[in-house]
């Protein structure tokens, strides 16, 4: 595929935006386990052997405020994304 | 310190395959290279066709006091293909630089990776008693190796490694959102120039 050429100074700028807001609750393979981590924390929430406990707490902790869940693949890209409804 | 010397301290010689299924390992290699405090330098960051690529190769080397090889396409990646021999053939100049080059090459330091630990006995068995760190095709574990390599090399402070990868997943994560917002499909993404990914990762890092 051909390289992609996104505005770059929109990107930064973006990237800057996204980062700042720190409304996101990961779920990330973390060796043979999963890793609950929410943004602006520097350690994970929690650390679990399973990962639909992990979606499951993950979603626990969105829920309070409204944040989204983010789920990563064992690659770290993002397999699946979803609001958290109160 | 003179700002090319300062440069040379940081610059960290990316040797390393270019092709689809290594592009998860090489982007975590980068994302932990420049979260390390390290800058990446590699062939893909200036696309300038008309450049010899051995020259290219030389003045990276001579550039970069630390080198990271990933000499894993000793086994091709698809039966029929014919293994490649470029990372190897620059891990030989980046030795030599090092052997033969003036005091401040005395100091450059490089760390070997393949996907197997031992593997690369049967086909390049010169490099037999350097430290090779595997990394069996898993992104994780290259961070876990790289890291752990930076940490001894440059005697820095770093992160963990665990925190350096979970820092990468949340930067992949804030990437796809935003190339999403302007329009780009995930495997756009994924054929993101170089150069402009080590912008963003370093943007997002030092933000």
């Amino acid at each position: 595929m051909k390289a992609v050429k996104p505005p770059r100074e929109v990107v930064l700028e973006k990237l800057r935006l996204i980062a700042a807001e720190q409304n996101r609750v990961h779920v990330i393979p973390s060796d043979d386990r999963w890793a609950v981590k929410r943004e602006g924390l520097s350690r994970a929430s929690r650390v679990l052997g399973n990962k639909s406990k992990a979606i499951e707490i993950a979603r626990e902790l969105a829920r309070k405020d409204s944040m989204e869940v983010i789920v990563h693949g064992s690659d770290g890209s993002v397999v699946q994304r979803e609001r958290a409804t109160p | 310190m003179r700002p090319e010397l300062d440069a040379f301290e940081r610059n960290t010689f990316v040797n390393c395959p270019f092709d689809d299924e290594y592009r998860p390992l090489l982007w975590a290699l980068l994302f932990t290279v420049l979260d390390c405090g390290l800058e990446p330098r590699i062939a893909l960051e200036n696309v300038d066709s008309g450049e010899v690529r051995v020259n290219k190769i030389l003045e990276l080397i001579a550039a970069s006091r630390y080198s990271i090889h990933d000499i894993s396409r000793i086994e091709p990646v698809q039966t029929g293909d014919l293994p490649r021999f470029n990372m190897c053939f620059e891990l030989g100049m980046d030795f030599g630089a090092r052997a033969l080059g003036t005091q401040r090459f005395d100091r450059k330091r490089c760390l070997v990776l393949e996907n197997e630990r031992y593997r690369y006995r049967r086909v390049i068995s010169d490099l037999s008693g350097n430290d090779i760190r595997a990394h069996h095709g898993d992104p994780q574990r290259l961070v876990h190796e790289v890291r752990n390599w930076i940490r001894v090399a440059t005697g820095r402070r770093v992160q963990g490694a665990s925190r350096i990868w979970q820092r990468f997943t949340v930067f992949l994560s804030h990437l796809r959102i935003v190339l999403a917002e302007l329009g780009f499909s995930s495997e756009e993404m994924e054929s993101l120039e170089i150069s402009e990914l080590i912008e963003y990762a370093r943007e997002w890092i030092n933000r």
